[in-house]
């Protein structure tokens, strides 16, 4: 009889635990939900999940960060930039967020305004590939002076960076020095026969 | 507890293994096959990057190695296709064109690309034929539809290209760029009013529409309607002043225009923006070349040869040379390019020509006929024309002129024609000539050369100068009116519009020989001071007619011109006279003329004459006056008033006899060929008498120089008031007389004013008068103008009657010589 009372006595906190813990942690259940459909690139089925985890809790910032992204994966760059831009708001280090920021606005074609932020991603960060992001998103604004000085920069630094030398290759070939190009291209061709 | 067997741990380790190579394998694949693809991808833009420096062979052979490792690569095969038609190997294009499309039939963009090609490759007919696929494919395709309008164009099928564009714009009436191609086919058709509406309209709907404006300025332009052109292409460069394209039309268009002054400054502007633009230097070269401006010429073709040192270019420099008279330097040129260039025909023509402007007309002829010699050219041939008429071979070159003519030859010939039959004194075939152009032609100007001409001919000075002046009006650069005008106005003594003309004549053709002779003639004679000297034995000796004259003659003549129109004469004759019946007598005689010429229209003199004797006789003044004036641009009527002395024996001489002679003479130009004179004069003679006479003579051109062939018939009634013993006084005389000359000029440069002229002239006249005494006169002359101011003759006559009524003989040796 007491062992009875003592599952049932389990049973009913088990039952007030469960519903305490979907009554308080609904929104991170929803997050981590949106989360494993965003991991398979299921971004529809991930954005309801975000939406209701921010619905749940406004100022989710992973969840508002993974719907900016899912957003942005989706080309829906419009709903995208609001998010990310509330996100810099709150947090003006976050130089992730401004990497994918200026992610969006470079897909989106204002090369100008993803610039800015990718220069104040690499000056917080100094990572590479955002360097390299940098210098790319002159190079699609047609600005091939300035795309140029910023990847001569880098393969100063780094030389056999093939990536660089890819773009170095394509600025001076879209700006008009097909001869330097060429240079660049038979190069890259030549190292990976000697490789 | 879990038991592990040895089959067990085989079987783990085989899975583990078989995971790791499978997994790993698929890594390194897949790692591999991106590396692969970024190959490729640079290979790709490598050969792009080929294309875009046009070095279309090494991009094709970047493209065919893509494509040998991947044929299926369409965007490599498709690179490979554009490349070769970008270098022109149009089949081996169309070849890969045409495989994409085996495997793709329907593939529009391979298809437009083709079509392309084949137009490119002048195949219109094929290409318009995937044109018309395509749009049968695509009924929307609008863009399509114009190709192929644009094809059907090219291809010459201009009404199915205008069915095409109408097409188009009747579903898309907006459509401004359709609306300009069919502008263009129209203009193409020299339809030019549907044109101008179709781009006025695209301009009303795109009042902005730059290539409409321009379009419209063009066809305009093409339409001959100068000034609207300019007017259009104006409203573009006032909108965009940096547009040098468009500048640089309405700058063609000025000078076509000429509108020099304009065109020249339109085509500094653009020297300006950019001051090595070889056309714009070429351009600026040949506008002053047109107006004469030769050094400024040079100029600009040397500035235009330092950027580019170009064939044209030289010849341009050469050529210019060549039309500023500075022969030797311009054949020197030419035959630096010709050595570079020894069969450039153009080269080789545009050397004759310098060599015919530097009267080498034999080399030239020879260059002529060797590049005739070598096809025909009918620009050649018509230069080859010239050149002979130039070399005063009129019979060759007016054969030549007539083959030109025969094989369709335009209004330039036909006039040339004319012209050189003008040149050769054939004035009834030039006339002709004329009227045939001007038949063909219907261009006024032909006609109104043509009455000028035969105005200047028949001797209608006034209509002759009225006409060419209207001519040149309308047509300044015709320097063959300038010529024939400048003739008149030399002819009739009007230096200072002779000198204008000749002036604007080398303005425009500084290598007008007959112009610069003209002018050096012109100048001299209106502003340097003349003197003729000569020696004249005059002898006349009648027993039954009472003359006896025989005197030796010192003649001193000063001509002084004062102005265009004023000139003084002072002459001085010293003479000594031998009578039979009287000793030997010095005389003097001092004669001062003052001259009026208002040509052409009426002229008037004064002269005062002394004269003063040795032997006591007594000193005579005479004096006289005459005016002269053309009446209905016909005739030219002279009234003249003389105190002369008679001078027929010693005993009027010493008595101081002399008469007062009122004359009246009219001289007409009936014809080219025939002249008629007339006149009257009343004399009142000293001791009293007087004396009528009437005259009238007709005279006939039956050859023009430099070989005139001239007949005259003379009649006139002589009657005195009384007979004397001291000097013939018949009453009721009458004469007719039939005179015959012959003047052969041997003028090296041709028959013009200011030319230096060589002739000699032998002349007969026969007379018979109403006492049937019949007398012949032979007479002979030399002429020749050693240089422009020093100039010799020889003249003189015998004459005798029949049973030697009366001789007389007469030679004068001058010499003439301006300071």
């Amino acid at each position: 009889m007491r062992a009875g009372i003592f599952i049932a006595g389990l049973c009913a906190l088990a039952v007030l635990e469960t519903g305490a813990y979907y009554m308080t942690q609904g929104a991170d259940i929803d997050y981590y939900k949106g989360r494993a459909f965003f991991e398979t690139a299921n971004y529809r089925t991930a954005i309801s999940f975000f939406e209701k985890t921010l619905s749940l809790e406004p100022d989710h910032p992973k969840a508002m960060r993974d719907l900016a992204s899912c957003y942005k994966w989706t080309k829906n760059y419009a709903k995208a930039i609001p998010i990310y831009q509330g996100l810099i708001d709150r947090y003006p280090n976050d130089m992730k967020t401004k990497e994918d920021l200026g992610d969006v606005y470079a897909w989106s074609g204002e090369y100008k305004k993803a610039a800015i932020l990718y220069r104040e991603a690499m000056a917080g960060t100094g990572e590479l590939k955002v360097w390299f992001k940098l210098a790319e998103v002159y190079f699609w604004d047609k600005d091939y002076p300035l795309a140029k000085k910023i990847t001569e920069g880098m393969l100063k630094k780094h030389p056999n960076w093939r990536e660089a030398r890819l773009l170095m290759a394509k600025i001076l070939h879209y700006s008009g020095d097909a001869d330097g190009a060429i240079k660049y291209y038979q190069d890259l061709l030549e190292d990976k026969k000697r490789k | 507890m879990i038991s592990i067997n040895k089959k067990s741990v085989f079987a783990g380790f085989s899975i583990a293994v078989s995971f790791v190579t499978v997994f790993g394998g698929g890594i390194c694949a897949y790692g591999s096959a991106a590396k692969e693809k970024e190959t490729v991808q640079v290979k790709m833009l490598l050969s792009e990057a080929y294309a875009q420096k046009k070095d279309y062979d090494s991009a094709a052979k970047g493209y065919r190695e893509i494509v040998a490792g991947d044929p299926w690569n369409v965007k490599a095969r498709e690179g490979l296709a554009d490349v070769l038609s970008y270098g022109k190997h149009y089949d081996e294009a169309i070849a890969e064109y045409e495989k994409m499309l085996s495997a793709d039939p329907d593939n529009l963009v391979v298809m437009k690309k083709l079509a392309a090609v084949y137009s490119w490759d002048k195949q219109y007919a094929r290409s318009i034929d995937i044109y018309k696929k395509i749009t049968e494919l695509d009924p929307k395709d609008a863009g399509s539809k114009a190709l192929l309008g644009d094809v059907l164009s090219w291809a010459g099928r201009d009404e199915e290209a205008i069915g095409v564009y109408s097409g188009i714009l009747e579903k898309d009436a907006g459509n401004m760029k359709v609306a300009a191609k069919l502008a263009a086919v129209y203009s193409h058709k020299k339809e030019y009013a549907k044109a101008v509406r179709l781009y006025e309209d695209i301009i009303k709907s795109d009042p902005n529409n730059v290539a409409a404006i321009e379009g419209l300025g063009d066809v305009l332009s093409w339409n001959e309607k100068y000034d609207e052109a300019i007017e259009t292409y104006s409203r573009i460069v006032e909108r965009s002043p940096d547009n040098t394209a468009v500048i640089k039309k309405m700058a063609a268009v000025c000078s076509w225009n000429k509108n020099y002054d304009k065109a020249k400054a339109l085509f500094q502007k653009i020297l300006v923006a950019d001051p090595k633009d070889v056309n714009a230097l070429i351009a600026m070269g040949e506008i002053c070349l047109w107006s004469g401006e030769y050094s400024a010429a040079l100029e600009y073709f040397e500035k235009a040869r330092a950027v580019d040192d170009s064939l044209k270019v030289q010849l341009a420099i050469a050529e210019t040379l060549s039309y500023s008279g500075r022969y030797d330097e311009s054949e020197k040129m030419f035959r630096g390019i010709l050595d570079k260039n020894p069969s450039d025909m153009r080269v080789k023509t545009a050397y004759a020509d310098c060599l015919a402007y530097n009267k080498k007309y034999e080399e030239a002829e020879r260059i002529y006929n060797e590049i005739l010699t070598a096809g025909v050219d009918p620009e050649v041939k018509r230069k080859f024309a010239d050149v002979l008429s130039w070399h005063k071979k009129y019979r060759e070159s007016i054969i030549m002129y007539d083959e030109l003519i025969k094989e369709g030859a335009g209004e330039t010939v036909l006039l040339q024609k004319a012209r050189v039959l003008g040149w050769a004194r054939e004035y009834e075939k030039s006339l002709k000539a004329y009227d045939e152009a001007y038949q063909k032609t219907k261009d006024d100007k032909i006609k109104l050369e043509m009455e000028a001409k035969d105005a200047y001919w028949s001797a209608r000075v006034k209509k002759a100068i009225s006409k060419y002046n209207e001519l040149i009006k309308r047509d300044f650069q015709n320097v063959e009116a300038m010529f024939d005008l400048s003739q008149v106005y030399s002819y009739q003594r009007m230096w200072g519009e002779a000198r204008s003309e000749y002036e604007k004549i080398l303005g425009l053709a500084p290598a007008h020989f007959r112009a610069k002779e003209g002018l050096e003639k012109t100048d001299l004679i209106s502003k340097h001071i003349r003197l003729d000297s000569s020696y004249d034995y005059f002898e006349s000796d009648s027993q039954s007619r009472d003359s006896d004259i025989r005197r030796h003659s010192a003649v001193e003549k000063l001509y002084v011109p004062i102005n265009d129109k004023t000139s003084f004469e002072a002459e001085d004759w010293m003479t000594e006279r031998m009578f039979s019946d009287f000793s030997d007598v010095f005389e003097n005689r001092t004669k001062l003329r003052l001259n009026y010429a208002n040509g052409p229209d009426w002229w008037i003199d004064g002269m005062y004459t002394a004269y003063t004797y040795s032997k006591g006789i007594n000193t005579m003044h005479n004096f006289g006056g005459s005016f002269t004036f053309r009446a209905f641009d016909l005739a030219l009527f002279r009234s003249s008033y003389e105190r002369e002395r008679l001078e027929n024996s010693s005993e009027v001489i010493r008595g101081g006899y002399y008469k007062d002679t009122f004359m009246e003479r009219v001289d007409m130009d009936l014809t080219q060929r025939l002249k008629l004179g007339g006149d009257y004069s009343f004399s009142s003679f000293h001791p009293e008498n007087s004396r009528n006479l009437a005259g009238g003579d007709v005279l006939y051109y039956f050859s023009f120089d430099p070989l005139r062939f001239t007949a005259k018939y003379r009649y006139s009634y002589d009657e005195y008031n009384k007979k004397v013993i001291e000097y013939f006084s018949p009453k009721g005389f009458t004469t007719n007389t039939f005179s015959f000359n012959w003047r052969h000029y041997l003028n090296k440069n041709g028959m013009f004013f200011g030319a230096n002229d060589i002739y000699y002239e032998a002349g007969y006249d026969v007379s018979v008068d109403s006492t049937y005494i019949a007398s012949h006169r032979f007479s002979g002359g030399l002429y020749w103008d050693i240089t422009k101011s020093f100039a010799v003759a020889l003249n003189g006559f015998i004459t005798n009657s029949s049973v030697d009524v009366y001789k007389e003989r007469r030679i004068i040796a001058s010499l003439k010589y301006y300071f």
